[in-house]
């Protein structure tokens, strides 16, 4: 019943944002290649008034490269311990834990399980060069629906402070192109970024925060070029993410993410201004249930996107057996 | 042979460290022991799904790495590491690549680890 009422209000939630047809697409897909952190992911792609829908490739590839060793300076804490004695728990005891069941355990055992963890351990910094590609091909060239075509590479420094938040930066380059390629253009500047985590230890509910700074060389940009006569100049551009998930205390409900990206070009020709290429921005949200069932919206633009859109998800995950 | 969830020390860590409230809280994992070992790390409470940003998918994956270990050590289950002078780091390292990973289950978590540390019930 409590469910039926939280779908009902995120119906009425949504509804004002949608144009006229009230009706939700379902996103579905298929894995065609899933190994490690690379995957391609036939799916299908709507908009929501459901006017416009295509089938699209998504596509995420990663490579990470350590460069030397994450300077530790806390060396012996980290060497496991191990009991000189048998085990603490048992596997049923493991189970019972797992299930949130902590009655029938000793005061020793309690002792053990809420044991303050020493989060000194996880003070360190480490760089890293890492090579990306991600963005959403429509098999309809003129229905790019969501996102633009990235290359990326860039190196980082990061610092790890006790499990409690996290900052770094780095430069990157990237190569971005809309769906039909028929503008691109390679960025390259210096980016920065932290995270903040509202409970130590905790992974359930951060703050994200990232600044990038680029030059921009717009030669393959024909949509700019033809605004500007051809001007190949390049330009700077500011990019800010901001992302937030917390937990709110609906029991059916597991999380809420909020997402936002801004790109901006500071001083701008008048052209581009007038053509509304100078800022650009994406808002996302996502409600996720317990059960698997997720409602995603989002609303805005990214360079090079078609067109502005607001879209609408409603989809379930599950895991199959 | 490909490898088994069932009750083990391996499996059983894994189940109470990413269930229990007091360590990971990733209460969409199942509560039947049985049908957790499937559970898809991308549908967990930790993985980011409205941002695809590798930075934050790299800090949600180092958190939980670092914290199920610091946990699993905790917990006393851990006989011997089947290589000695293997570290806390050595398991986050491996652990890392594995929680970035959405596809992955909580049954290729317990067999990363089952690989790295000797855990009681084994000889």
């Amino acid at each position: 019943m409590k469910l039926a009422v939280i779908a009902y209000l995120l119906v009425c939630f949504f509804l004002p944002v949608q144009a006229s047809t009230p009706s939700f697409e379902e996103t579905f897909g298929l894995d065609l290649f899933d190994k490690g952190k690379n995957k391609v992911r036939l799916g299908m792609f709507s908009n929501e008034s459901g006017d416009t829908s295509s089938w699209s490739i998504d596509f995420k590839l990663n490579k990470d490269i350590g460069i030397g060793q994450p300077s530790y300076p806390n060396k012996d804490k980290d060497q496991f311990i191990l009991p000189t004695t048998g085990p603490v728990f048992t596997m049923d005891e493991l189970l019972a834990i797992g299930q949130n069941d902590y009655s029938d355990l000793s005061d020793i055992q309690k002792e053990r399980l809420f044991a303050a963890i020493d989060h000194s351990v996880d003070d360190y910094s480490v760089f890293h060069i890492n090579l990306s590609a991600e963005g959403l091909l429509a098999l309809d060239k003129e229905k790019n629906l969501k996102d633009f075509t990235q290359f990326r590479a860039q190196g980082t420094y990061k610092k790890w402070r006790d499990n409690q938040y996290t900052y770094g930066g780095g430069i990157f380059a990237t190569y971005e192109t809309d769906q039909s390629n028929d503008n691109a253009q390679i960025a390259y500047g210096v980016s920065v970024n932290a995270q903040f985590y509202f409970h130590q230890g905790k992974a359930n509910e951060y703050v994200f925060l990232k600044l990038d700074y680029a030059q921009v060389d717009p030669t393959d940009n024909t949509q700019r070029l033809a605004i500007l006569n051809g001007d190949k100049s390049t330009f700077h551009r500011w990019e800010m993410d901001a992302t937030v998930q917390f937990q709110i205390s609906v029991q059916e409900i597991d999380k809420v993410e909020l997402s936002y990206r801004y790109f901006y070009e500071p001083g701008a020709p008048t052209e581009v201004a007038a053509a509304g290429m100078n800022n650009f921005a994406l808002f996302t949200a996502g409600i996720f249930f317990q059960k698997g069932w997720f409602i995603a919206f989002s609303d805005g633009e990214l360079p090079f996107s078609v067109q502005k859109e607001q879209i609408v998800e409603l989809g379930w995950s599950h895991s199959f057996n | 042979m490909a490898y088994k969830w069932q009750k083990n020390y391996a499996c059983t860590t894994v189940f109470a460290v990413f269930r229990s409230k007091s360590m990971l809280d990733q209460q969409t994992v199942p509560s039947a022991f049985d049908q957790a070992g499937n559970t898809k790390l991308g549908t967990l409470t930790y993985f980011p799904r409205t941002n695809t940003d590798a930075t934050l998918l790299d800090n949600q994956a180092t958190m939980m790495a670092n914290m199920f270990v610091n946990h699993m050590a905790n917990l006393g289950v851990i006989n011997e590491m089947e290589e000695e002078g293997t570290t806390k780091h050595d398991v986050k390292q491996k652990l890392k690549d594995i929680f970035k990973d959405g596809s992955k289950t909580l049954k290729d978590v317990a067999e990363t680890i089952d690989k790295m540390i000797k855990f009681f019930d084994e000889e």
